[in-house]
């Protein structure tokens, strides 16, 4: 390449003293000055490991261009329905997944061992909270993410719980999720084992797990998740926090399928019902797609593309595609807030799911600006669910082709973190979540915003 | 008419912005027909025409994009379908670009950013040292050429940046660079200088300013001033902007003599840059200040000042003999300068010089070396240090004019003016401020010198500069060497 700069008038973007700036421009020359702030927050160590980084700048752009091209491009669908045990590669009866970087059963947070409680019952392994946390520590605790796999909140599932399949169709990778858990009695999910919990765990094993599976055996195809993302985020889902209408795009391509299947009238009732009344039904579905979309993109030497973020509600970490599956962690923060009447601050849990996959691969809180009735959530204005939006644009690596955002003229959903444009910025990943109770068996009190900590990018920065 | 149709599979796109995009594919010339749509059962049977139905399009699913032209011909069909795709796969819009104003995106913060405002060739980098690298190294990935301002930035820092900047084909001026001229734009600390086919090169922010400044006022124009920063030329930099600035004016056009200004450089380096500028072939003057005059090969010079250079410039520009030339100015009587140190009392033998600019108070210092002189460059670290550079903000030249004349050991005192781009917008009028201000406080008489290095097409304007100083019986001269001198000679009739 030439160098341009005696041949042309300069064109400059100042970063600095601003008075440079408005001389240039005062002297009819094309300027911008940045609104500047020093990288890292200022942190010397930080400067000095993001300057030798940056020698290989040229090597890394190549690795983002491919990572974020897998991102893109992948073709995520659901295809099939079985256990755990049966469709999870190295799931065993001891295993149990959670959410989140590694945890050990005692380092655990109420909910997410009010969680293996219940899974513990629903196995057989135990007949009480008493007896469960006995065989607790002789369980073999995998995170969700080391098996392919994403669960919300606590992230819990064990052998016999009924798992949703996702394919990305473009790279061939697989994704699993258990089934959303929402529905009669408090949510497992939030870490609750009662009786009512344990019952609904029993109907999606005994009643919606053969009748999906007769669904696909019937219709021989998979369900593409990628457009009804982008449907819902057009109807004012997140595809995160606010998923009724990709749940009713959803519900909409099951149910002839269903009736085609010969479904009986009361099941098809029961599965309408379900449907009807829990509109997160899409969430696992839509962290399922973000999985196989955002595994396609791992293991792709010197890129600084986040693969994961995920958190166990004591440690939050992510992955980098560049850097295998390494975590890099900090503990979880709190929550910032909306609760449930009677629950408070002080009933929270610190945050906590895999959920963050959806922010990882571009949708969740990176798309608020499309999810317009949250705005509530997010501090009232449709300028400050807009404003998320718009910040997310300057830690990613590109835009989504097929996620579009219609009260930003349709740009692409801002797509694919990299390390480094959080360190330059200083602006961390928003995420949208629930909360959950702090102690175990109590359920959800809330929902609200949280940013994954600067501290897990600068740990990852200080090993590439 | 040829019908053309493209499956784009499982791309989802809203329908609005389809038509939107049909409609503007349609407008192109040989073009009858565009549609773009998902390939929904209710799309292919109820929204288009039988004769335009492929078995492509029926074969599609409602997953699955179809764009379909019909065309005059094959190539305007075929161009029409990639500008279908072009249009389709990228964004619409740009963030900064929305006219509602609502909701536009903040000011860029990091140069990646900036880019997407403007295509920049250049990054002006002022950050504090302990950043600066980064910035450099920022502004340099996304294939800006860099001027650094920032100083503090370690050797190490600066090796491998200009390493980093030679391996991208740019080029880094500074650390430390305060003044540059691209194609006739003042960067930083800049003078508004004729346009012309002088190439300059210069490690020293102010030396570059009085060249070009004086080679103005001979009427010689400046094609371009490329600043390296004060190191480049040091044995262990290696002169690596300074090489990389020779390639850049060997291959442009309008530079048909090329400058350097410099203090003499470590001689491993000197030899390069010597070897270099023979081997472009342009005529040359290299200012290594304080050097012996010399002649180094055909129409290459060495000059021991800013001003022989300037004149040895200017004889080459107008084909005269550079070898006899060594002073722009004709040096004249100072008769009447000599009457006001008649007045001096017999105490007042020193000189104290109070710069603003570096290069030019070390020019005086060499010139009053070993005389009752002392010159001091308040632009220096130890008395910059949390305030702004003196050409910024003369204040603390306010405070030692203040200290001088209190001093009944000075006799006189030497100053500079620095104007143009990035200086004080009236520095003139805060000197003449400072000497009546001091004058009226402790009575004792004082000669004033000084010199202006700017144009009369500054902002300061320079002859309104003069004319401020003389009004305050300051002697103005033409240059920072004339000026210095006239201070040796009056040191040795005072002595």
């Amino acid at each position: 390449m030439t160098n341009n700069l005696l041949k042309q008038k300069p064109k400059i973007i100042n970063a600095g003293l601003e008075i440079f700036a408005k001389e240039l421009q005062g002297n009819n020359v094309e300027a911008v000055n940045l609104d500047w702030r020093p990288p890292g927050g200022g942190k010397m160590d930080i400067n000095i490991k993001l300057k030798e980084v940056l020698t290989r700048k040229d090597i890394i752009d190549a690795a983002n261009k491919k990572a974020l091209e897998k991102v893109l491009s992948a073709q995520p669908v659901w295809t099939d329905v079985g256990l755990a045990k049966d469709v999870i590669p190295g799931f065993t009866d001891n295993t149990i997944a959670h959410a989140g970087p590694p945890v050990t059963w005692e380092k655990m947070c109420g909910p997410m061992q009010g969680s293996v409680i219940g899974a513990l019952i629903y196995e057989g392994k135990a007949k009480n909270e008493q007896e469960a946390r006995k065989v607790a520590p002789t369980i073999d605790f995998v995170p969700c993410h080391h098996l392919n796999a994403v669960g919300p909140m606590t992230g819990v599932f064990s052998a016999n719980m009924p798992t949703l399949v996702v394919v990305n169709e473009e790279n061939g990778n697989v994704a699993y999720s258990p089934f959303n858990f929402e529905g009669k009695g408090k949510p497992f999910s939030f870490g609750a084992f009662g009786e009512d919990t344990q019952e609904n765990l029993r109907y999606l094993h005994d009643i919606m797990l053969p009748t999906l599976k007769k669904m696909f055996n019937a219709r021989g195809e998979g369900i593409d998740l990628k457009i009804i993302i982008a449907q819902a985020l057009h109807m004012g889902d997140d595809c995160h926090n606010r998923l009724i209408a990709a749940t009713g795009q959803l519900w909409k391509t099951m149910v002839p399928e269903l009736a085609k299947a010969g479904t009986p009238h009361e099941i098809l009732t029961r599965l309408a019902y379900t449907m009807y009344f829990n509109n997160w039904y899409f969430l696992n579905l839509s962290m399922a797609a973000s999985k196989a979309t955002m595994d396609a993109a791992r293991d792709i030497e010197n890129s600084t593309l986040v693969t994961a973020m995920a958190r166990n509600g004591t440690e939050v970490g992510i992955q980098v595609s560049g850097m295998g599956n390494k975590w890099f962690t900090a503990k979880a923060p709190k929550v910032r807030g909306k609760y449930f009447p009677g629950f408070t601050d002080d009933d929270a849990n610190p945050d906590m799911g895999d959920s963050a996959i959806t922010e990882t691969a571009g949708i969740g809180a990176f798309a608020m600006a499309a999810a317009l009735p949250m705005t509530q959530l997010v501090g009232g204005s449709v300028q400050d669910a807009i404003g998320f939006t718009r910040d997310m644009r300057k830690i990613t690596l590109g835009e989504s082709r097929n996620f579009t955002i219609p009260t930003l003229n349709f740009v692409g959903a801002p797509t694919g973190i990299d390390v480094i444009k959080v360190i330059e910025t200083g602006l961390e990943p928003i995420i949208n979540t629930g909360i959950a109770h702090k102690v175990a068996g109590h359920g959800i009190v809330g929902a609200g915003l949280v940013n994954m900590p600067i501290e897990v990018f600068e740990k990852a920065l200080f090993e590439m | 008419m040829v019908v053309l149709t493209k499956i784009k599979k499982r791309l989802y796109q809203d329908s609005l912005k389809l038509m939107r995009v049909s409609a503007e594919i349609k407008e192109m010339p040989g073009i009858e027909q565009a549609f773009a749509f998902m390939a929904t059962e209710i799309n292919k049977k109820t929204r288009m025409q039988e004769s335009l139905m492929g078995n492509d399009v029926l074969a599609a699913g409602s997953d699955d994009l179809v764009l379909l032209v019909e065309a005059d011909n094959e190539a305007s069909g075929q161009e029409a379908l990639e500008q279908f795709e072009k249009k389709i796969s990228s964004s619409t819009a740009s963030l900064q670009k929305d006219n509602s104003g609502n909701y536009s995106e903040a000011l860029p913060t990091t140069f990646e950013q900036g880019k997407a405002y403007i295509d920049a060739n250049l990054a002006v980098i002022s950050v504090p040292g302990p950043y600066a690298a980064v910035q450099a190294m920022t502004a340099l990935s996304q294939n800006m050429n860099v001027l650094l301002f920032s100083d503090n930035v370690s050797i190490e820092e600066e090796i491998t940046i200009k390493d980093f900047a030679a391996k991208k084909g740019l080029i880094v001026m500074g650390p430390d660079c305060g003044t540059a001229i691209i194609n006739g734009v003042p960067l930083c600390f800049a003078n508004v200088v004729k346009r012309g086919k002088i190439g300059v090169i210069g490690a020293s922010g102010t030396g570059m300013q009085e060249l070009t400044v004086l080679l103005d006022s001979a009427g010689c124009g400046i094609a371009h001033a490329i600043g390296t920063g004060g190191r480049d030329l040091s044995k262990e930099v290696a002169g690596r902007t300074a090489l990389s600035a020779l390639k850049l004016l060997e291959q442009d056009p309008n530079t048909e003599i090329i400058a350097i200004i410099s203090k003499p450089p470590a001689q491993s380096v000197a030899d390069k840059v010597i070897e270099a500028v023979k081997a472009i072939g342009k005529p040359a003057v290299l200012a290594f200040l304080g050097a012996t005059t010399n002649k180094i090969a055909d129409n290459i010079y060495i000059a021991g000042t800013i001003e022989e250079a300037a004149a040895k410039i200017t004889a080459i520009h107008k084909g005269n003999n550079p070898e006899e030339t060594t002073v722009l100015y004709e040096r004249k009587p100072i008769d009447n300068i000599l009457v006001e140190a008649s007045k001096l009392i017999t105490s007042q033998k020193t000189i104290k010089g109070l710069y603003t600019g570096g290069t030019l108070a070390s020019e005086a210092k060499h010139i009053l070396v070993g005389l009752n002189a002392d010159v001091i460059d308040l632009g220096d670290d130890e008395y910059t240090r949390g305030a702004l550079h003196p050409m910024i903000d003369p204040t603390k030249r306010g405070q030692f004019v203040m200290q001088a004349f209190s001093d009944d050991t000075i006799g006189v005192v030497l100053c500079d003016v620095v104007i143009g781009y990035g200086s004080h917008p009236d520095p003139a009028f805060e000197l003449a401020k400072d000497i009546k201000a001091a004058r009226e406080k402790y009575g004792l008489h004082k000669i004033v010198i000084a010199s202006v290095t700017g144009t009369e097409n500054d902002p300061q304007v320079k002859s309104v500069q003069i004319k401020k100083l003389e009004d305050a019986g300051i002697f103005v001269f033409s240059s920072n060497q004339y000026a210095a001198e006239v201070a040796k000679s009056l040191s040795e009739s005072i002595a």
